[in-house]
């Protein structure tokens, strides 16, 4: 019997799978609905219902409520030059709120001159990630935070540094003490920044809105996308709240796809990802298209057409929300 | 100040240390490290079903997982602040910590290798049904076959043998020359299914590690270790609350001793405040009597001094040349013959140095000749002040 016919008629196999041990049923059973999802790439969601409750994309929440003067005073320290060593760097150096949530660079330079590793990832929807950076080598924030302040190639300095600064001025002492009752202390900035951090979340997007029952938010190519997107298998590591950013991968699984290390990287997130390039952790993709092309090969194997590219890129367009009611948009080069 | 006054601040701190005692105040800290625990199996448990739904395809994304594995490194959290203070316990939640960390790297694992799974299993019956669909007579077709069967067999068995056995099957259908049509479907097939051939046995393995819950040992540890901790912090708050209740009894004992000996000093005063009002009265009256009042005056003294001390009989005898005597009896109650003129005699056998008889009762009295003239008298009790 060829595996066309077993996967033809599923129901035939749970009386085998049933009387096999339990975890090599568990991968059957995988083996069947996975195989299942894939031969059915065509089947349409109905309008009617809100297609979120199927998919296996979420919408963004909005941001969590946050205390206002938190963060106020977060905002103000994200731009606040005092965070760095010589007063040279902010964190919104990397990270510009007011376009993509990071640069347009592919790498950046470090203050010693030489070119940094890894290219800058958004800040936007950064809370929502299982974890940060490429390596995914942090898992809260905080840590995130105080070590950008402490790395040499970044901020170069400390939370006691920064505090010595801060408590000179009155004006950030009174915020600190409306804030949080106290002065500036290392919890208390890390709350502060990371709280701000917390409420860069990007909703909205036209993808979300069809999926929040807009059926109108996306055209027929749009869908067709979206369809691909999944049918090809994206959607395996590409899901969740975030579209990504909730499990490791290795990168070149059937070819290479960045030469440099590291070989497994956390699954960057797809969000407002039309506005965020170059792509990779090298930064080595300058184009949305080149990138899907690139993935679709080392990741999948496949090698897909010009239209499938674009049908694909016109779904991934459609991730792009808002932030404060303006729309994400690319960084100035 | 008395011992028992001085003892009431002791007893009053020894109160309160064994009232504080006595709530067994670590009894919070124990309820909360056992939520912690149970929110960690609870949450264990969601995250082995979750992973299963994934195996099976039933799970949308990997976002359960995560905020799982968040709120048990959280609860983990919460037991490693809990158990600050006490190195024994902390130990314990640090070997736990290190347990429940290897089901966090499992379950990455899992997420890794399921998501690369779920895409080459699906790319592989595509690929296996297509190459066979197209042309049932090409040379093709037994050994796609064959590696089929055998890729079927690795789902259910992940055994050596039947990886032994797709590795065979591949090895087969990669040495066969290939139709030019076919030859990309038949490489994308050898790649995915070489692919299926590492994390079919690797993804089943770290499955079983993972529902093995490499961390429900060391959970079980501090489970008992905070039990039997518990238990012996109620005990020792039961035996505290039998303290308290002891120390409680001594108090109230100590209390009630200082308020009879209260009582007994203020009737004291009470009474001695009476007599010497008695005594400014009958001074006064005296001072203010003319001489042939006097002797009325000191009766009516002998009736109101035996009024107060409840006496039956009083006399004041003056001795001298001639000697005068008053006295004064209860109605119904006599002198005994010959007194209280007898009383001159006896006082200078009873009298102390400073002239003063006390006998409160006369049957307690050292037998002997004293109480044998007393008793003769029909004295219960003699009180008498002599002034030589």
């Amino acid at each position: 019997m060829g595996l066309a016919a077993l996967f033809d008629a599923p129901g035939a196999l749970k009386p085998l799978i049933h009387s096999l041990p339990f975890v090599p049923g568990c991968l059957a059973l995988l083996f069947v609905i996975a195989v299942t999802v894939g031969a059915a790439p065509k089947s349409q969601i109905p309008s009617s219902q809100s297609p979120a409750a199927q998919e296996p994309i979420t919408p963004i929440p909005p941001a969590p409520d946050a205390d206002p003067w938190k963060l106020a005073l977060g905002e103000r320290l994200f731009a606040d030059p005092r965070l760095s060593h010589d007063g040279t760097l902010t964190c919104s150096s990397c990270h510009d709120v007011h376009s993509n949530g990071a640069d347009s660079k592919r790498l950046r330079t470090a203050r010693d001159g030489s070119v940094m590793t890894f290219n800058i990832p958004t800040v936007f929807n950064a809370a929502l990630s299982f974890r940060l950076n490429w390596e995914g080598n942090f898992c809260t924030l905080e840590d995130h935070t105080e070590s950008s302040l402490e790395n040499a190639a970044n901020l170069a300095t400390n939370a006691d540094e920064v505090l010595k600064k801060l408590d000179a001025d009155p004006e950030v002492v009174r915020q600190f003490t409306q804030a949080f009752g106290r002065p500036p202390d290392r919890t208390s900035l890390l709350d502060a920044i990371t709280t701000y951090e917390r409420s860069l979340l990007t909703p909205g997007s036209r993808f979300d809105r069809w999926l929040s029952g807009d059926p109108a938010a996306l055209s027929a190519e749009e869908r067709d996308g979206y369809q691909l997107f999944k049918s090809i298998g994206c959607i395996s590591c590409h899901q969740g709240v975030n579209v990504g950013g909730n499990l490791f991968e290795r990168q070149g699984i059937f070819h290479t796809l960045v030469s440099p290390p590291p070989d497994i990287v956390r699954v960057p997130s797809l969000r407002n990802v039309a506005a965020t390039p170059p792509y990779f952790h090298d930064g080595s993709a300058p184009a949305l298209d080149e990138a899907v092309r690139r993935m679709a090969n080392a990741q999948l194997d496949q090698a897909l057409s010009d239209q499938q590219i674009k049908a694909i890129v016109a779904f991934l367009n459609t991730l792009t929300g808002t932030y404060r009611g303006a729309p994400v948009t690319a960084a100035s080069p | 100040m008395s011992p028992a006054a001085a003892a009431i601040p002791i007893l009053l701190l020894a109160l309160s240390w064994l009232a504080f005692r006595a709530v067994d105040p670590e009894a919070e800290r124990f309820d909360r490290a056992l939520k912690a625990l149970d929110r960690f199996t609870l949450m264990e448990i969601a995250l082995h079903r979750d992973v299963l739904s994934a195996c099976a395809g039933m799970l949308r994304n990997y976002d359960p997982l995560v905020r799982e594995l968040n709120a048990l490194r959280d609860a983990l959290g919460r037991l490693r602040d809990n158990a600050a203070g006490d190195t024994e316990e902390a130990a314990a939640v640090d070997r736990f910590a290190a347990a429940a960390a290897r089901q966090d790297e499992l379950t990455e694992q899992f997420k890794s290798g399921n998501a690369l799974l779920q895409n080459s299993l699906a790319y592989f019956r595509l690929l296996s049904a297509g190459l066979s669909a197209s042309d049932r007579s090409s040379p093709l077709v037994p050994g796609v076959s064959a590696l089929t069967a055998a890729m079927l067999q690795l789902t259910y068995d992940t055994s050596a043998a039947a990886a032994r056995e797709v590795a065979e099957r591949l090895s087969g259908l990669a040495s066969q020359s290939l139709p030019t049509d076919a030859a990309a479907s038949v490489h994308a097939l050898l790649a995915h299914a070489g692919l299926l051939h590492d994390l079919l046995p690797a993804t089943d393995g770290v499955l079983r590690a993972l529902l093995a819950a490499p961390s429900q040992a060391e959970l079980k540890t501090l489970r008992t270790m905070i039990l039997e901790r518990q238990a012996q912090s109620r005990a020792t708050a039961r035996e505290f609350r039998f303290l308290l209740y002891a120390a409680s009894l001594v108090l109230l004992g100590v209390l009630a001793h200082l308020g009879l000996r209260l009582r007994a000093r203020a009737l004291a005063l009470r009474r001695r405040a009476a007599f010497e009002h008695l005594i400014a009265g009958i001074s006064t009256r005296l001072i203010d009597a003319r001489a042939h009042e006097i002797g009325g005056q000191i009766d009516l003294a002998l009736a109101e001094l035996a009024a107060i001390f409840d006496a039956d009989r009083a006399y004041l005898i003056v001795s001298g040349y001639l000697t005068r005597s008053h006295s004064w009896c209860k109605e119904g109650i006599a002198f005994p013959p010959n007194w209280p003129d007898r009383a001159l005699a006896l006082a200078t056998d009873f009298a102390n140095t400073e002239g003063v008889i006390h006998v409160p009762n006369i049957d307690r009295l050292p037998d002997g000749a004293n109480k044998d003239v007393l008793a003769a008298a029909g004295l219960r009790g003699w009180a008498c002040v002599s002034k030589f």
